[in-house]
């Protein structure tokens, strides 16, 4: 069953002129409960203004948003309960930081779920190893590095325990071992607490390793929303959105012309790997 | 609801308001707030409000976007009513316990609500259609024979021009960061004064962060450019007066001394020129 649907979503920045232009034009998606959703599009191309709409954050100029089949755009709507269960990182970890420690930042949003004072710390902490930075527990969020603050912003979403989880461009900033180890958390979460995950990124390689479902957007409108394969082996859409199709599809595209039998459904580098490997 | 602040920002248009010089601008900005505060009678605000029909329609901002800066204004506008409603002595027409409202305490509370009103309109207008780095152009022109009194004219242009850029900026950031507090549960608009002042708390942090460090980048920007204020400069696009500009001048001198007639107009039943003549 979808978990969360957009239906006709329109939207623009400025009502005051009838010329301006929309940023999201006529959107439609859906997206079902445990799906591994990556969002791609060129800068500019409405993918953020998307993932504040997906959590109430913005108001559509015309369409809707169902989330388990309710609009959130009734109008005795609970948005704050929204929001605790669907998750949003945005790309700027430094526009929520502000407690005196790493850990108090951490629990402000349990706290705001409802969650006892030690209920809340005692999660927040988990989650904290769960991030491995539990030493930095006590120091202040704005001596961090850049990749430790995201981190601690990660963290101040998850302890929320969202259904959806969503993330602008979560590798920004992070180095390649802590990018792979967020990667593999947000899979595990996928995989065996069935959280939804809506990414945005530039890098199709992480597209084609994690994610189920993409979704190309080009100028606010939606070009394509299929399994990464389709998606992405589709000279047309790639080149209308602007995207470089990456490597493995060219050579394994290439390949398969030349007659060798490959299953499109093995994309993950493991999987291709082992499929190359097997032609000989 | 932060969007609301119209104050400071740039409306691109092509207008005849917008092509004026800055110089011209401010003046006209700095005439129309004096002549709100010499108006005395109903004949200089109806003079008042034809200026600024003329300059709204001529800048061809829409209106709505103009009228959106006078929301944040509402609770000065009140209190100021409220004062001087209830505080001004005279003829008591109304008492309501120890509140008693006079008939100069009305007279005085509209005259204030409307010169508020225009003040706050009047100078949207100005920055409305003028860019910053035009406006301080101007101000720096404008204000250059002050120089001569070792005035920093330079410093202050330059400080006013960083200061007036960067509040589109912060009310950006504002935006961004309650957005991203929201994402957390935080609630900016239920609950008491108390509860509302607290839940700032979130906001006020990452913005003070965010402005201090933006400071410190742009003053290692200007330091890694070599940026002195004394040295001397050449304009890529110099001022110059434009004949529209002395049109306007011409319009202004005409709008200065129908204000100061309105002076001397006596309304007592009928309309007479006193004093004048």
């Amino acid at each position: 069953m979808s978990i969360l649907e957009v239906k006709n979503l329109k939207y623009q920045y400025n009502n005051y002129e009838k010329t301006s232009k929309y940023v999201l034009d006529d959107v439609s998606f859906s997206i079902d409960e445990k799906d591994f959703v990556a969002i791609i599009g060129k800068s500019g191309s409405g993918k953020s203004t998307l993932i504040s709409h997906l959590n109430g954050l913005y108001k559509a100029t015309s369409g809707d948003i169902l989330y388990n089949g309710s609009s959130i755009y009734r109008k005795d709507y609970n948005l704050t309960g929204l929001r605790f269960k669907i998750g949003v990182v945005f790309q700027y970890p430094e526009y929520q930081l502000f407690s005196e420690t790493v850990i108090d930042d951490v629990a402000f949003g349990a706290i705001k779920k409802g969650l006892s004072k030690d209920e809340a710390y005692k999660k927040s902490e988990e989650i904290l190893k769960l991030f491995e930075i539990e030493q930095l527990k006590n120091e202040s969020p704005f001596n961090l590095s850049g990749g430790e603050k995201r981190k601690v912003a990660f963290a101040g979403i998850f302890v929320m325990e969202p259904e959806i989880l969503i993330f602008d461009e979560p590798d920004a900033g992070l180095d390649a071992t802590s990018k792979t180890n967020f990667y593999n958390l947000i899979k595990k979460l996928n995989e065996e607490k069935d959280t939804t995950i809506i990414f945005i990124t530039h890098n199709l390689d992480d597209v084609m390793e994690y994610a189920n479902k993409v979704i190309v957007l080009n100028e606010g409108k939606l070009l394509k929303i299929g399994k990464p394969y389709e998606v992405l082996s589709d000279e047309e859409i790639m080149k209308n959105a602007d995207l470089d199709m990456p490597y493995a599809i060219q050579i394994f595209n290439d390949l398969k012309i030349k007659g060798y039998n490959l299953d499109t459904n093995k994309l993950k580098f493991n999987e291709l790997y082992n499929q190359m490997l097997d032609i000989n | 609801m932060i969007r609301d602040i119209t104050l400071g920002q740039y409306y691109k248009k092509d207008s005849i308001v917008h092509s004026l010089d800055p110089r011209v601008k401010l003046v006209a900005t700095l005439v129309f707030l004096v002549s709100l505060f010499i108006s005395t009678n109903i004949f200089a605000y109806l003079f008042a409000t034809i200026f600024l029909i003329i300059a709204i329609y001529m800048c061809r901002v829409p209106f709505k976007f103009i009228i959106r800066g006078l929301k944040s204004l509402l609770i000065l506008l009140l209190i100021s009513i409220f004062f001087n409603l209830f505080l001004t002595p005279g003829k008591i027409v109304l008492s309501l316990g120890i509140f008693k409202i006079t008939k100069e305490g009305i007279i005085i509370a509209i005259k204030m609500a409307i010169r508020l009103i225009y003040l706050v309109i009047g100078s949207s207008i100005l920055t409305l259609t003028t860019t910053p780095s035009k406006l301080t152009d101007g101000l720096e022109k404008g204000l250059s024979f002050l120089k001569v009194f070792k005035v920093p004219v330079a410093e202050i242009a330059l400080m006013m021009s960083i200061a007036l850029r960067f509040i589109p900026i912060l009310i950006e950031e504002v935006d961004k960061i309650m957005n991203a507090q929201m994402s957390r549960g935080a609630d900016f608009e239920h609950g008491n004064i108390i509860e509302k002042a607290k839940s700032l708390i979130p906001l006020l942090i990452p913005l003070f962060v965010s402005a201090f460090k933006r400071a410190n980048d742009l003053a290692y920007a200007m330091e890694s450019r070599c940026y002195s204020s004394d040295a001397i400069r050449t304009k890529l696009r110099p001022l110059k007066y434009k004949k529209i500009d002395y049109m306007t001048y011409a319009y202004l001198l005409l709008y200065i001394i129908l204000i100061f007639l309105t002076r001397y107009i006596k309304i007592d039943g009928i309309i007479k020129f006193e004093r004048f003549l």
